[in-house]
This record gives C-alpha cells, sequence and structure tokens, in this order.
C-alpha cells in the first residue's frame, strides 16, 4: 500500500485509487485510525462511523474490481457537518432540539456526493444551532484546533476545518452564513469555498438564515474544493434558489491562464487595523498572487460595517423566528450565548428587516459597480485578528464573547448579504504558530476563476502543505516558513 | 425609530417570550438591537427606491454573473 496516503490531497487519493496501489478498505482504515487517535485531542466528530465505512469501502472496492465505479469520488472516505439529512438518521444541527427528527430525505449536496460515490466517516461537530463561529458547543463540546489544541477551531463548521486539517479525512462538508466555512478554513489552514448564493442547494440542511445560508466544500487544496464544488453544485427543484441554467464547472480551469486576470485589495479602513501577524501574511500574499497575474490595484470598499448591519439584521430576525416555537417552549436545551444571540431578532422592527432585504439588489450592484471595475478578484484577509484561544471565545459574559466574535467575522458577513463567492486559503502562520487565512472574492458564480488563482497561489506557495503534528507529537514550530516554486510547476 | 428602545417595550416582547430578562443583559440588548436599527435605518433612508424589492437580489446575481472570457481559456 503506498505510505502517508491521509497526507495526499483528495486528487492524488483518487490517482492511488484508480492505480491499484490502495483500496477504498486500506483507506477506511487509515481514516478510522486517525480519526480515533486524534479525537480526543481535537473533539472534531459528534461521531466516527467506523463500521458503516468499512462496509461502504469493501462495496467501493468490489464495484472497481469490476470496473464499474460510480464517479469520481468512489471509495474516498469524507465526512460532514452534523446538519445535512440522511434518510432514517437525526441530523443533531449541534443541538437536541432536533433529537426526534429522523430525516425521509438526504440533503441534495450530500446526496449529490454520495451519488458521485463519497464515503462517509462520520457526522462532524459544529456550532450549537449553526450559531457561531466560537468553537464552543455546550452539548458535544467544544472543537479544538489541531495546530494548538488550547485555541479555536472557529466555526460554525469547526469539526469541517479541524478534521481536514488534522488529514482525517480528504474533504468534508461545511455551510456559511456570516463566515462558517471561511473561518473555520482560515484558522485550521485548509482552503475553504463559500460559494455564490444559489451554486449549491441547501435542501436537507439545517438552516439559520436562508437568505444567507449556504453549503460548501473545505478540503487541503484549491483543486480538490473544485472538484467537491463541482459534484455539488447545480439546479436542484427542492431549493428554488438555486440557478436554474448550467453553471461553469471550476475543476476544468485550473491551470487556465491568468495572465490577464486584475486583483484587488484594500489596505483602508477597516483593512488597516488588522494585527501585524494578519496584515503581513496578507500582504505577502496578494504580492505573491499579483505576481501570477496582471498586478494588483487599490481599492477602497463601501462601508463594511453598514454591509455587516444589514447582513446581520437578517441573520438575527430569520434565525428569531425559525426558533421562536423552541425558544419559548425549550429555552433550556439552548446556551446562554446562542440564546441571546438570537433574541435579539425578536427586537428589531420589521421594516428594518423588509429594507435589508429590499437593499440587497441595489447594494451587490453599487458593490459590483465600485470594487469590480476594473478588478476581477478582491483579496483580503479572512479575520483581521490572529486565531483566537478558547478561553478568548468563551468569556464570562454573552456581550464580552460577541466583540470577540463579531471582530471575528467582520470580513466574512459582508459577503453573506451580498451573495458573493469567496475563497478562504492558507496564506501563513502567525507568531504563535497558527495559520491566517486570506479570502479571494470575485463576482457572482466566479467559483472557477477564485478557485483557479487560489490553485496557481498554492502551486507557488507551500503552507497548504504544512500540517499539524499527529496526537502525541510536538506541534510543529511557530516560525513561517516560505515555499517557493518555480511558477506554473 | 428615533427614540431609544426602552427597557419597557423589551419587557413586552420578552413577556411574549415567557422569559425574565436580566436587567443588564436589557441594556446590552438595546444597545445591539439600537445599533442595527439605526445603521440599516439611515442606509434606507439615503438608498432605498420605493421600488426596490427583496426577489429582484436573484435577478441581480444573474445579472452581475461572472463570464468566462476567451482570455480565460487555457
Amino acid at each position: 500500500m503506498a505510505t502517508d496516503v491521509l497526507r495526499r490531497s483528495l486528487t492524488e487519493a483518487i490517482g492511488l485509487l484508480e492505480a491499484g496501489a490502495v483500496t477504498s478498505r486500506e483507506l477506511a482504515e487509515q481514516v478510522i485510525d486517525a480519526a480515533e487517535r486524534w479525537q480526543p485531542h481535537i473533539n472534531a466528530f459528534i461521531a466516527i462511523e467506523a463500521d458503516e465505512l468499512r462496509l461502504a469501502a469493501d462495496a467501493a472496492d468490489r464495484r472497481r474490481s469490476v470496473n464499474r465505479t460510480i464517479g469520481r469520488l468512489d471509495g474516498v472516505p469524507l465526512a460532514f457537518k452534523d446538519m445535512f439529512d440522511r434518510p432514517g438518521r437525526n441530523a443533531s444541527m449541534g443541538s437536541t432540539l432536533l433529537s426526534d427528527r429522523i430525516a425521509k430525505t438526504p440533503a441534495t449536496a450530500f446526496a449529490r456526493l454520495s451519488d458521485q460515490g463519497a464515503l462517509w466517516a462520520g457526522p462532524l461537530n459544529m456550532a450549537e444551532c449553526v450559531a457561531s463561529p466560537s468553537g464552543h458547543n455546550p452539548h458535544f463540546g467544544p472543537v479544538r484546533n489541531p495546530w494548538n489544541v488550547k485555541h479555536t477551531a472557529a466555526g460554525s463548521s469547526g469539526g469541517s476545518g479541524a478534521a481536514v486539517a488534522a488529514q482525517i479525512v480528504y474533504g468534508a462538508l461545511g455551510s456559511d452564513t456570516g463566515g462558517s466555512i471561511r473561518l473555520p478554513a482560515s484558522v485550521n489552514g485548509v482552503v475553504g469555498v463559500k460559494p455564490t448564493y444559489g451554486r449549491v442547494s441547501r435542501a436537507g440542511s439545517a438552516p439559520r438564515a436562508p437568505s444567507l445560508d449556504t453549503v460548501g466544500p473545505l478540503a487541503r487544496t484549491a483543486r480538490d474544493c473544485a472538484l467537491l464544488l463541482d459534484a455539488m453544485a447545480g439546479t436542484d427543484p427542492t431549493d428554488p434558489t438555486t440557478w436554474q441554467a448550467p453553471l461553469e464547472p471550476a475543476l476544468p480551469l485550473i491551470g487556465m491562464d491568468l495572465s490577464s486576470v486584475r486583483l484587488g485589495s484594500s489596505s483602508t479602513e477597516p483593512f488597516d487595523s488588522c494585527e501585524a501577524d494578519v496584515a503581513r501574511a496578507a500582504d505577502d500574499a496578494c504580492a505573491a498572487l499579483a505576481g501570477l497575474c496582471a498586478g494588483r490595484i487599490d481599492r477602497v470598499l463601501p462601508d463594511m460595517n453598514v454591509l455587516y448591519a444589514l447582513a446581520d439584521t437578517i441573520a438575527k430576525t430569520e434565525a428569531a423566528a425559525l426558533h421562536a416555537r423552541f425558544m419559548r417552549e425549550r429555552a433550556d436545551e439552548y446556551s446562554a450565548f446562542v440564546y441571546t444571540r438570537t433574541e435579539v431578532g425578536f427586537h428589531l422592527p420589521p421594516q428594518r428587516y423588509f429594507e435589508a432585504l429590499a437593499l440587497r439588489a441595489r447594494v451587490l450592484g453599487e458593490f459590483s459597480a465600485r470594487v469590480f471595475d476594473g478588478i476581477d478578484v478582491l483579496a483580503i484577509p479572512v479575520m483581521p485578528v490572529c486565531v483566537p484561544t478558547l478561553e478568548a471565545t468563551d468569556a464570562a459574559t454573552p456581550d464580552a464573547i460577541n466583540q470577540v466574535l463579531g471582530r471575528m467575522t467582520a470580513f466574512t458577513r459582508p459577503f453573506n448579504y451580498l451573495g458573493l463567492p469567496a475563497v478562504s486559503l492558507p496564506c501563513g502562520f502567525d507568531g504563535q504558530g497558527l495559520p491566517i487565512g486570506l479570502q479571494l472574492i470575485g463576482r457572482p458564480f466566479s467559483e472557477p476563476l477564485l478557485l483557479a488563482l487560489a490553485h496557481q497561489y498554492q502551486m507557488v506557495t507551500g503552507w497548504h502543505e504544512r500540517s499539524p503534528a499527529p496526537p502525541g507529537k510536538a506541534h510543529r514550530t511557530s516560525m513561517p516558513v516560505t515555499f517557493t516554486r518555480s511558477k506554473g510547476a | 425609530m428615533s427614540e431609544p428602545l426602552s427597557k419597557a417595550m423589551l419587557t413586552i416582547d420578552r413577556d411574549l417570550l415567557g422569559q425574565n430578562l436580566a436587567p443588564a443583559r436589557a441594556d446590552s440588548l438595546a444597545a445591539e438591537v439600537r445599533r442595527l436599527n439605526e445603521t440599516v435605518r439611515a442606509h434606507a433612508d439615503r438608498h432605498l427606491d420605493f421600488f426596490d424589492e427583496p426577489a429582484s437580489f436573484l435577478s441581480e446575481l444573474r445579472r452581475q454573473a461572472w463570464q468566462r472570457t476567451s482570455s480565460d481559456d487555457r
């Protein structure tokens, strides 16, 4: 069997399976072993479904042995945030509120990956009620960052980010309402895609704020994310917000010529207030990206605080409406933090909610005209701050936590309001050895361009090739190292 | 709403939920509601057209959609 198979990318694992260098059962055993070794340290899984994974892997091997594979992902172990429906199973949503609910049909994104042959290692830990980037969960325990277990793995898709970063699985499903894919991708040092609103069906996934919710992949490389995104994207009659026309797939454009692509960044407020390590890493990354395309232009962005407030008004109003009955009847099942975070929505005047929705098309049009006139891709940090500790995101009062979490989501939530695609990719490490992430943001449905640029960046830098030390070994040193390869390698 | 939200109003809404609200939380909740309320209202006052409507957002996403050009090809 090929060695170190879990260190390989998803794309490489598929190649090993196709070449007969490894079997799905061998991959499954490696995944189970890694999951069980890491679980006491990072708590990424809600359940490791080892027996089911073994059975599914054996079935995949039988299909492959008679040349009847069912798709590109046949026999590859993935995992999923525990908010996606599976027939006959319960999805916890990181809470006890839905513990009696058994799904009848699979979530569309989950089903589409399964239809391509993906195997599932189990449901991943996540924020209570999809409600927070803190990394804490009062019901299942916190997800810990595999780079340093005192720090948060963020959220709400914290288990997804941690499991991929720890090289337990090759990719994972997540969701993003205000940063919940991009933040875990950033703090765990992996790639995450918040798709354009409407690219991937949300049908069968637990909602937080349906006007903002998106479903997307996390993986270690941009190419792997392109593969997963293409498998799950497209029109779905059970989610009427999905685009009713063929979409440009991302994978075929990996390797495209980027010499005419115009990169934009911003050094004005609020981006001038990033912590020093974040500012340095983002600036270095923008310089490297500029070298891959037609240079870099500085942009002054519209007021991010206004965009944030518009998004937050929608998020809190919709979450309050969704949770109203549970909050009346089962308030004791909520943590104080999630309860107080949600109750704001009960007190916002309905006209503010309508205004926030009604302004959305106009604000998107103006943002596109102002920002994307002259550039194709906007590059900004995912977070203005370095990765917080779990202690910092679990302060004594909800208000204190909100201040920390508000900073974490300051650069992510506005793009859920705009519905724009954003790719989070690792671009360095802070002084404590924790990852830093950069966002690439583009016009609606430009995921192929964003992932192509992210891929080229990964070809000339090596941040994604670093990995946290396995449990029991000292974590790797904090000093960032620049890996340089020839352009286009 | 030009007047700050009163604790009384919060208490009334809160009673609808059947919960009791700690005074310290009432203050911070009122502050958060006021911040969102005032920011969104001010932006709407300046920019919202009488004929703007929520459903047009999906149309705008499609109108702004990225198109691959020939120079993007390999």
